[in-house]
């Protein structure tokens, strides 16, 4: 549908199938280029050391590494230039609280389920419209926080 | 994250022009829109693919009913394990896929299903819960299910409550 998105590279990580694939699907018919996917965190970072993708899904709530852990340790990487990669956090979790965690290990956007195919593009496309300088302060490092529009 | 107010936060090297962050996305690809029709073109595919993909979901909700019933009353562990995995995995597709109250009984009965727990009580919950979904899935109820879904849920509640009253 958008020839620009067919460049993208794009990882879901999940560790249910059917999640994978409905983002999977929604990316694929808007037209990027090439979505891969994991089953868990362990796997998602090889894929990302190996085919270094240029936006990932990630959800929060997986066996094993969770989500949040996940992004803990992308945004720790000094492989390159990994820990820049942009993260889009994919949760049931609507509480506060949960947003700021998953905010304060690094992420970029968070996708509330249950999602529309709409939502799931409106992430990626805030990801690459509003892109947001990376910050090192008091233990954290992720994207600068968004400051509210001047006026 | 706490701010720092009047002082500017240090920033990060930059990344290198083959980079992976937004910046460089944007840069890359320019600025990305999608309109209204394409947006709409998308739904609707997306909807035609949710629709065959229900087909699947309710099987699901079968073998995770059965799953279930094979692991009471003991519980086993790696049973409970089985089962939590296919509850996760309808739970999150369900509502998306235009469930939602098959992801809300999903969620009731994940409180339950848990090895600390094994008992004949529980195993009675577990067994209410299983029939509230075996219910939705025959009847196929979408969205919040109206006036049967308000029905159903009251119905599960009540029985959780009668069952905990014993």
């Amino acid at each position: 549908v958008n020839p620009k998105l067919k460049q993208l590279r794009v990882l879901v990580v999940d560790d249910a199938k059917a999640m994978r694939d409905l983002i999977r699907n929604v990316l694929l018919m808007a037209g990027v280029g090439e979505v891969a996917t994991a089953v868990d965190g362990a796997k998602a970072i090889e894929i990302v050391l190996q085919t270094r993708p240029h936006l990932i899904y990630v959800d929060w709530e997986m066996h094993g590494m969770s989500g949040v852990d996940f992004v803990r340790a992308i945004r720790s990487s000094s492989e390159g230039d990994v820990r820049f990669t942009p993260i889009i956090m994919v949760t049931a979790h609507a509480e506060q609280s949960a947003v700021l965690e998953a905010r304060q290990a690094g992420i970029h956007e968070y996708l509330l389920k249950p999602f529309t195919a709409r939502s799931v593009l409106a992430r990626l496309v805030s990801v690459i419209n509003n892109p947001r300088d990376f910050v090192r302060r008091d233990g954290f490092f992720g994207p600068a926080p968004r400051t509210p529009a001047a006026g | 994250m706490v701010d720092e107010p009047n002082k500017p936060p240090p920033q990060d090297k930059a990344p290198p022009a083959e980079g992976f962050d937004a910046g460089t996305l944007r840069r890359r690809l320019g600025r990305i829109s999608f309109g209204e029709g394409e947006l709409l073109e998308i739904e609707r595919a997306f909807s035609r693919w949710a629709a065959s993909r229900s087909d699947q979901l309710m099987a699901e909700i079968e073998g995770l009913c059965r799953a279930c019933e094979r692991a009471l009353p003991d519980l086993p562990t790696e049973a409970v394990a089985d089962c939590r995995a296919q509850l996760h995995d309808i739970s999150g597709q369900a509502g998306t896929l235009g469930f939602p109250l098959i992801t809300t009984v999903c969620r009731s009965l994940g409180r339950f299903l848990r090895l600390d727990l094994a008992t004949p009580v529980v195993g009675e919950l577990i067994a209410i819960h299983l029939a509230a979904l075996r219910s939705i899935a025959a009847q196929r109820i979408a969205g919040d299910g109206g006036a049967t879904g308000r029905a159903l849920e009251a119905e599960l509640q009540q029985a959780i409550e009668k069952v905990r009253l014993k």
